[in-house]
């Protein structure tokens, strides 16, 4: 690492052929390479970061991270690094607050580092992942017991806007752990283009649980220059992968909001005038957004894993935009909040019928966490969209038109909203307690409607007779 | 000799009877009422109780957690910042020591080869190079085999200037300069020398 230091010599120029949005044009180049880290020196002295975006033909293409508002062509100074963005690395992370770009943001001084690791991280041999198969406990019932999130999955939350997504973000971050095991665990957190007061929550939220001292913050503001967001996720998943597979612990990487990732990328793409594709965002936005969410997973022989739940927001809640769409190909499921459920009040606002953990299914079960959870989940899922179609059917004939079946399906997608669904933001619900609850709603169904379930388990877990719970 | 109760009062008996006997069905439904009120009040007693318990439980739970967490950090904090001002000291007086660098015998050697990576590194063929004036001299000579080996034209500015040495080299027009001062390659090194001195304060270096 010494001799990488000292053989990277900088070469400044002065030559600033153009200044365009983000980027600017340095001419007379000599010596620059590929997403080479440049630091620009105004006029006045102020100094910022950039990369290099394109080199070629004497020219280099800088991409400038705080923005190009100040900068004139004469008396702006490019220095090429020879070296590419870094983030220093270490266990002394834990605990601290950055930037958007990696820098302490707690008044602490920069961490003495490990190591240097490129943010740009290194791709993870297929053939050295290992398949997620532990469970993580959250505390939200919702997710715990329907959309069990597991160690090296990667499971988005698609939120729209004024959605409590952020809120129930630093609950997971507050409230996530691996049960029965000593292992370490820690939660990296990215905030991205998020408001002062959200970034504030999320820091106290922390602070407040004593949940900050196993925690990294990256926080990037609203204010803050837009082209800085591409940078968060990568140094935020850098640190995820040095904490889980150099140090071994399990990190649960929470990247929100996403939405304001890949506009700033679609920022750059409309400066670099290239051929735009779906709503104007680069052709190659679903490579770029693989190559954040790939980093998630475990690897062979190591202990640690990255679990990364990326939050986004879907503008005009459409979930066919293509941030949405193409984070749903990339990912292993999704979590989708529901407008109408924050309308009636309910917290957090799960749309379960939309949501969906493709690898729950190996994740829980018998030796993993209960032998009934996966059949519980089942029937739930299957009795709220029954009962969704029996409140359709309600509005049109009428509760005196439904049977006596229906009426108990209707109870039960009521009961399933406000006892299972519905917890309050400081609530830790345990996994036992989450499937007691899950009990207690199938409970007002007959037994014979509980097709799911094996009989054994309903022998063991089920209690008939209508059950009154309240929150 | 007693007489007959007349109708009147029969009807007067049997209104009083039945009102007493309905007024003992009420006493006695109220009492038991008020008996199953008095066994859910304290079944639902029981259930607050031990709700308030719990919940006292978990918030005082949360709170030994963020004691325990926000003293862990803070003292983890000071540590860094103590640290932080051994490490700068150390850099300091290291910074110190090399000003008497260049009167090392190495130190000619290290610049013909700071030199050699310069002119490599800045790809011009007009150049321009910045010493300290005590090292001029020691360049005057070097110049021309220079110039012959790379095949450039070497200009010499004897000004550098609040340098501990080393030379910083630019393009004849002056738009391409490269830094390659002693002060400039310590500041390079610094986050790797940070992480040697913190060992060494840590009693973990070599």
């Amino acid at each position: 690492m010494l001799s990488d230091f000292s053989s990277s010599s900088s070469v400044e120029y002065t030559k600033v052929a153009e200044i365009k949005g983000p980027i600017i044009v340095v001419d007379g180049i000599t010596k620059a390479s590929f997403d080479e880290l440049v630091e620009i020196e105004t006029s006045e002295g102020e100094r910022r970061l950039g990369r290099v975006l394109e080199v070629g033909y004497g020219k280099a293409i800088v991409q400038i991270f705080e923005g190009t508002s100040g900068l004139a062509i004469t008396g702006t100074k490019a220095k090429f690094l020879g070296k590419t963005m870094v983030m220093p690395v270490s266990n002394e992370l834990l605990g601290r607050v950055f930037d958007g770009l990696g820098r302490p943001n707690d008044g602490l001084p920069e961490p003495i580092a490990d190591k240097f690791l490129d943010v740009n991280g290194e791709p993870m041999n297929p053939e050295r992942r290992e398949y997620p198969t532990s469970f993580i406990q959250t505390g939200v019932s919702v997710i715990d017991g329907m959309l069990t999130l597991v160690r090296g999955q990667k499971l988005p939350i698609f939120s729209g806007s004024g959605l409590p997504h952020n809120i129930l973000a630093a609950q997971i971050a507050r409230q996530a752990n691996v049960v029965g095991t000593n292992e370490d665990f820690a939660v990296v957190f990215a905030a991205i283009g998020v408001q002062y007061s959200e970034a504030q929550y999320f820091k106290r939220s922390l602070e407040d649980s004593g949940a900050l001292r196993r925690s990294v913050l990256f926080l990037n503001l609203a204010d803050d220059p837009a082209i800085e967001r591409i940078i968060t996720p990568r140094v935020a998943l850098t640190v995820a992968e040095y904490l889980a597979f150099d140090l071994g612990m399990h990190v649960l990487a929470i990247l929100t909001d996403m939405t304001n990732y890949c506009e700033a990328l679609r920022e750059i793409s409309a400066a670099r005038e290239e051929v735009p594709g779906r709503k104007g965002y680069p052709g190659y936005l679903y490579t770029d957004l693989a190559n954040n969410y790939e980093r998630a997973g475990r690897i062979k022989g190591r202990n640690g894993s990255v679990t990364q739940v990326p939050i986004l927001s879907m503008p005009a809640d459409d979930i066919t935009h293509p941030i949405a769409d193409l984070t749903g190909y990339i990912t292993e499921g999704q979590i989708v909040l529901s407008r109408e459920l924050f309308r009636k009040g309910v917290y957090p606002p799960v749309n379960v019928l939309m949501s969906l953990s493709r690898l729950m299914k190996d994740g829980v079960g018998e030796g993993k966490t209960r032998g009934d959870h996966m059949e519980v989940g089942n029937q739930l899922y299957d009795a709220y969209s029954r009962s969704q179609e029996v409140r359709a059917l309600a509005d049109i004939v009428g509760r005196a038109g439904l049977t006596g079946v229906d009426l108990k399906y209707l109870d039960v997608g009521d009961k399933f909203e406000t006892y299972y669904l519905k917890q309050s933001v400081d609530e830790n619900r345990n996994l036992e307690e989450t499937l007691t609850r899950a009990w207690d709603i199938l409970a007002n169904l007959p037994k014979g409607e509980l097709t799911k379930i094996k009989d054994k388990n309903i022998e063991q877990y089920y209690k008939e007779g209508s059950k009154h719970p309240t929150q | 000799m007693e007489s007959s109760p007349t109708p009147l009062e029969r009807t007067i008996d049997q209104v009083i009877t039945n009102k007493e006997s309905e007024l003992l069905t009420q006493l006695n439904k109220s009492y038991l009422e008020t008996v199953n009120n008095i066994d859910l009040s304290k079944s639902r007693i029981m259930g607050e109780y031990d709700n308030i318990i719990l919940n006292a439980e978990k918030k005082g739970d949360i709170l030994k957690r963020q004691v325990i967490g926000s003293t862990k950090l803070s003292v983890r904090n000071k540590e860094l910042i103590l640290l932080e001002q051994a490490v700068n000291d150390v850099y300091e007086k290291a910074k110190e020591k090399l000003a008497s660098y260049s009167e090392d015998p190495n130190y000619r050697n290290m610049l013909i080869k700071i030199l050699d990576e310069s002119i490599i590194d800045l790809g011009t063929s007009d150049i321009i190079i910045e010493c300290l004036k005590k090292d001029a001299d020691f360049f005057k000579k070097e110049i021309e085999s220079l110039s012959m080996k790379y095949n450039k034209k070497i200009k010499l500015q004897g000004n550098l200037k609040n340098s501990l040495g080393g030379v910083k080299i630019k393009s004849s027009d002056g738009t391409i300069t490269l830094d390659n001062t002693l002060d400039t390659r310590i500041e390079r090194l610094k986050p790797l020398i940070r992480k040697n001195i913190a060992q060494i304060l840590r009693g973990r270096g070599n």
